[in-house]
């Protein structure tokens, strides 16, 4: 590998028309930037701000009304310029804007960075914790301690597959408060986010393209019909799989009532794409009426599946959903399914986003285990346990 | 053809059903003789009463002699028993046997009679001689005592006065009223004494007590160490066969004497059904209850079951005895199925390795009459025959109507009894009929399932259970009378379909009864094959399955599904090479489009066993260039090129998976898991051509008796 000198890295704030002053504050001047980025403006005015535009390469990443003027936005992966633009409205009519490009990386040989992102839940006593600084946090890979890059705390954009079981046992009830779920979730999206719904039995009924539009999200739900087998881990493959080619924080939901009884994949082939996907999976598991603990598979065998089997898939998808630091959560009423899906879009919305360089990147197809920690007490994070070196 | 087992029959899950104090009054029992049909009393008050009673019975009838001394194994009924030596004097042992007899197979569904079931036991010394036997009765009417009836069945506990040398016990169980019955052998039951006079009888796993009872009479007080131990907790039992899941710990009670009381550790052995060793291990000798049975003592163990297949075992245990170098050892079956919730009829259909024998099975006879005695309900028969009559004067549709207008009320009370009298009632008209026109049985099982399609659609159950019952008779009445050789493979169709109705309703152990009835009567029932092996598989009784879809294809090489259901399971039980050879069958263009995606999907699951992705993404290719388009090749493909690092291949694939259209019946994985229909079809569709010339035969035989108004 070369590795190439730095280039030359410019950012300018532009005057403000008169009552407008806009600076931009964060990233700051000539700070490089991959990945999730939190972008800070300070505007001041003698008239009411009514409105301030974050736009990144010409896109209009988030409009805001009030302060804080910050927003965390989705820089890509590429080593390149970007241009970031802040404009400020007053009632009035008047208008300020920053600007300010920030460098790419120029280096004397190609290295291959791969950036690792870490999407970090942090709880106390069960109620998360949202006001840790970036000083507050270590990251260790393979034990050894790493420079943590990237910081953002609070709304990072994500692309989210909603996974829908719509087989023959969700029909009724179970069926309408699944979709109320799904669309409780959509309805929490924001600018950035995108989402994607999927219903599906034993093959799929419903698919939506990615949009952040929710009526588009939304459309054609009055005429599924809940019917067929369960094809889980197919439908989990298939989305981690359209996850693949889209930037940011990517997230499955996947909503079922029972294990899978039709798929041609297996649990563990699903575990190997989620390890090189590294996405979070969120799996609501409803348990309406069910005898036995949580670990117990059903009782009931299927021409595909026998007690064996529904005991390795039990546990291979509890070990595939912990691992890429999402959560497993049991319902057991119908009535706390919609909830259930809009507290995944609170945990979501309330993560903090971690990027390093690894410092021993090998290539080797080896995995790598991390561990965040976080120096205050009684705070307990929950991350993803590793990745796939590739 | 006969299959022999190693000589231990298996007992089955249990349910919790509660036992009933000692002591109570019995229902009143008939005096011995040829046991006779009998319509059940009224329920004495209090309803069941348990314990029952097993009268010992003076000499044995001829024919229970010679099964018990036939030398066969196995049989319509299962059953399974352990033996218990409770005392020791002058050099005789009081040996306890506690035996389980599956309700279900030994009852079926008779409901309203009292059956006199037999229980025989000899005792064969180590020369071939019987040192002591015992002949029992007990009375079970499974109207008023339901317990009986239940996969859980009936524990008959009884002992005998033996020598005290080794010795086996043969055992028959008989269903007196059909003939059905269960025969085999427990080697060792009384082990030879080791040096020094040391014992370890069969090691005894211990259950909840939730059989139905029948003690020996006159034998409570010397069985009391078997039926209210001591030693176990309040509300637990011997077990006569454990059910244990692999990993899990099964507590276990060495019944022993001359072992040393300083003994830590006893050696283990698991052998399977041809005595190979599978396993070997050492167990940790607990706590001695001293004197606990009689001379022997109790040491608490627990063994770790070992990760096998499930199969039938027996777990040896060897201590070391008092006397330097000695040793005894102990004995015991256990049965290791995948999960404790496994389906009992799965658990008894495991190890079901026996075809009924050959001589026709009197369960038939009695579902056709014969031998029945008493006239049935006047009224009940008189309204039949005038829903009948209809058929000449109002047609098909009216003597259905008719039919079913006499049924609903008569069925309505649910009484056993009232139940059982309906069906005697329909029987002997139906025999009438079948007496000038052996036919008409085939006819009027077609006007009653019709009446079932009827029944089906207004959710009225307890008129299709009776329907259910009817048809099963009626086409053993057709089986018993025509002459037709065309008669027992159209029967045996008759009973696969009916059985599959059952199998559709979820009655799995009766579906499976007349499934294999189907296959006896006519060995290559395709329907009744492939019906008895798609409830095995769904039961994870793979092995099983297996041979019944090995019998279905050597009847029909071009069976289809047949082929690419043996050959999933082959690959379940390992034999890949038969497996792959039987998919490669299965890519016929004239196999079912769904068969054939499903043998392209298990072959190249195959083909990624071997590491061979370029292989199996190649065969999936090769479906999709032959039309096979379906949503799960696609994605399978996707994956392949995924794990071959061609992943905006694999991407590009797994964005037109949504876009394949997929037809009304779901997928070709979903059509596997659902029951075999098919062959169904076939046989519906053979049932509506024969339909016209059978609704002729049944007027005609209608007009033939001319009965008389109210008669």
């Amino acid at each position: 590998m070369k590795r190439m000198l730095a280039g030359v890295l410019v950012a300018w704030a532009v005057g403000a028309e008169a009552g407008v002053e806009v600076v931009i504050t964060r990233p700051a001047a000539g700070e490089v930037v991959f990945g999730e980025v939190s972008i800070a403006a300070e505007v001041t005015s003698g008239e009411h701000i009514a409105k301030v535009t974050f736009m990144v390469d010409g896109r209009i990443v988030r409009e805001l009304t009030r302060p804080p003027w910050e927003v965390v936005a989705s820089m890509g992966q590429d080593n390149t310029e970007h241009r970031l633009r802040v404009l400020a409205r007053t009632a009035g009519g008047s208008v300020g804007e920053a600007t300010l490009v920030t460098p790419r990386i120029v280096v004397d040989e190609e290295v291959t960075f791969e950036l690792q992102q870490l999407y970090v839940s942090a709880t106390s006593d069960g109620t998360r914790v949202l006001d840790l600084e970036k000083g507050d946090f270590e990251v260790f890979d393979e034990g050894d301690r790493q420079e943590i890059l990237n910081f953002a705390r609070g709304d990072v954009a994500l692309t989210a597959v909603v996974l829908v079981d719509a087989s023959l046992s969700m029909q009724g009830p179970r069926l309408a408060a699944a979709l109320a779920g799904a669309r409780a979730f959509f309805s929490g999206m924001r600018g950035l986010d995108e989402g994607k719904l999927l219903i599906y039995n034993d093959h799929t009924e419903l698919s939506t393209p990615f949009t952040n539009v929710p009526e588009v999200l939304l459309a054609g739900l009055a005429g599924v019909k809940a019917g067929g087998g369960t094809t889980l881990n197919d439908h989990l493959y298939l989305a981690l799989k359209l996850l693949e080619q889209r930037q940011g924080r990517r997230v499955v939901v996947v909503l079922s009532d029972g294990l899978d009884a039709n798929s041609v994949l297996s649990a563990s082939d699903v575990l190997l794409k989620a390890r090189q996907s590294q996405a979070l999976v969120y799996w609501i598991r409803l348990r309406e009426g069910a005898k036995g603990g949580d670990t117990e598979p059903p009782p009931l065998f299927s021409a595909w599946r026998n007690a064996a089997w529904y005991r390795e898939q039990l546990r291979t998808l509890d070990e595939m959903v912990v691992e890429g630091g999402g959560r497993v959560t049991i319902v057991r009423e119908l009535s706390e399914l919609a909830p259930a899906f809009a507290e995944v879009m609170r945990e979501l919305r309330e993560q903090y986003v971690l990027g390093y360089y690894p410092s021993n990147q090998k290539d080797d197809g080896h995995w790598h285990r991390v561990k965040v920690k976080v120096g205050r007490d009684g705070v307990r994070v929950r991350t993803r346990e590793g990745y796939l070196d590739i | 053809m006969r299959h022999t087992w190693a000589g231990w029959l298996v007992a089955g899950c249990c349910l919790l059903l509660p036992t009933a104090a000692r002591g109570q009054e019995l229902p009143a029992v008939p005096a011995s003789g040829d046991p006779q049909v009998r319509t059940a009393a009224p329920a004495p008050a209090g309803g069941c009463q348990l314990p029952l009673t097993a009268h010992r019975r003076r000499g044995l009838p001829a024919r229970a002699a010679a099964l018990i001394m036939s030398g066969q194994h196995g049989g319509a009924v299962a059953f399974s028993f352990v033996t218990v030596p409770l005392e020791s004097k002058a050099g005789t042992v009081t040996l306890a046997y506690l035996l389980d007899i599956d309700g279900t197979s030994l009852f079926g569904e008779q409901p309203g009679v009292v059956v006199p079931v037999e229980v025989v036991v000899y005792a064969m010394a180590a020369g071939g001689g019987v040192s002591a036997s015992s002949s029992l009765v007990v009375d079970a009417d499974p109207g008023v005592c339901p317990a009986v009836l239940s996969p859980a069945g009936l524990r008959v506990v009884g002992a005998l006065s033996l020598p005290e040398s080794e010795h086996a016990l043969r055992v028959l169980v008989r269903n007196t009223v059909t003939g059905d019955f269960g025969v085999a052998e427990l080697p060792r039951a009384l082990p030879a004494l080791g040096e020094g006079g040391a014992l370890l009888a069969t090691p005894l796993g211990v259950e909840p007590a939730v059989w139905a009872l029948a003690v020996e009479e006159g034998s409570a007080e010397v069985l009391r160490p078997v039926l209210a131990p001591t030693w176990l907790e309040a509300g637990m039992t011997v077990s006569t066969r454990p059910v244990v899941g692999p990993g899990m710990t099964l507590p276990l009670l060495l019944p022993a004497r001359g072992v040393s009381p300083g003994t830590r550790t006893a050696t283990t052995r698991v052998l399977d059904r041809q005595g190979k060793e599978v396993a070997s291990g050492e167990l940790a000798m607990g706590s001695r209850e001293t004197g606990a049975l009689g001379s022997l003592d109790l040491w608490k163990v627990e063994w770790k079951v070992p990760d096998l297949p499930p199969e039938l075992y027996f777990l040896e245990v060897t201590a070391p005895g008092v006397l330097a170098g000695s040793k005894v050892v102990g004995t015991v079956p256990c049965l290791l199925v995948e999960a404790a919730n496994t389906p009992s009829p799965a658990v008894w259909a495991a190890l079901d390795g026996v075809v009924v024998p050959e001589e026709t099975s009197r369960r038939a006879a009695y579902q056709a009459g014969r031998g029945r005695k008493g006239e049935a309900n006047p009224k009940v028969k008189a309204g039949y025959r005038a829903a009948l009559m209809q058929l000449k004067t109002g047609g098909l549709d009216a003597a259905v109507a008719a039919v079913a207008d006499l049924e609903r009320p008569l069925l309505a009370s649910g009484s056993s009894g009232e139940l059982e009298g309906v069906i005697w009632a329909e029987l002997q008209v139906a025999r009438d009929l079948a007496g000038s026109r052996p036919e008409s049985a085939l006819s009027l099982t077609l006007l009653h399932m019709k009446l079932y399609d009827r029944y089906a659609r207004a959710r009225e159950l307890l008129p299709m259970a009776h329907t259910r019952r009817i048809l099963e008779a009626l086409t053993e009445l057709w089986l018993d009378r025509s002459r037709r050789p065309e008669t027992r493979s159209q029967a045996a169709d008759l009973l696969a379909n009916l059985a599959a109705t059952l199998q559709d309703a979820g009655l799995d152990a009766t579906a499976a009864r007349l499934f294999k009835r189907s296959i006896d009567v006519d060995k290559g029932c395709a329907a009744g094959l492939i019906g008895m092996a798609a409830g095995l598989e769904r039961s994870g009784a793979y092995r099983p399955a297996v041979r019944f879809l090995e019998q279905l294809v050597d009847a029909h090489p071009d069976h289809a599904e047949g082929k690419l259901r043996l050959a999933v399971n082959h690959l379940r039980v390992g034999s890949a090479a038969r497996a792959e050879r039987l998919l490669d069958s299965c890519l016929g263009s004239d196999a079912p489009p769904w068969v054939r995606i499903v043998a392209y999907q298990e072959l190249a699951r195959v083909e990624v066993g071997k590491g061979r992705l370029d292989a199996a993404s190649s065969l999936l290719g090769r479906a999709r260039r032959e039309g096979l388009e379906d949503e799960q090749i696609r994605l399978f493909q996707a994956f392949l090129l995924d794990r071959q690092n061609r992943t905006r291949e694999a991407y590009d694939m797994a964005a037109t998976v949504t876009a394949v259209p997929t037809g009304s019946e779901g997928s070709a994985r979903l059509r596997y898991s659902q029951w075999p229909r098919d062959d169904r079809e076939v046989i519906r569709r053979r049932l509506d051509e024969a339909a016209p010339a059978a609704w002729e035969t049944l007027r005609e035989a209608v007009g033939a008796l001319r009965w008389e108004a109210g008669s």
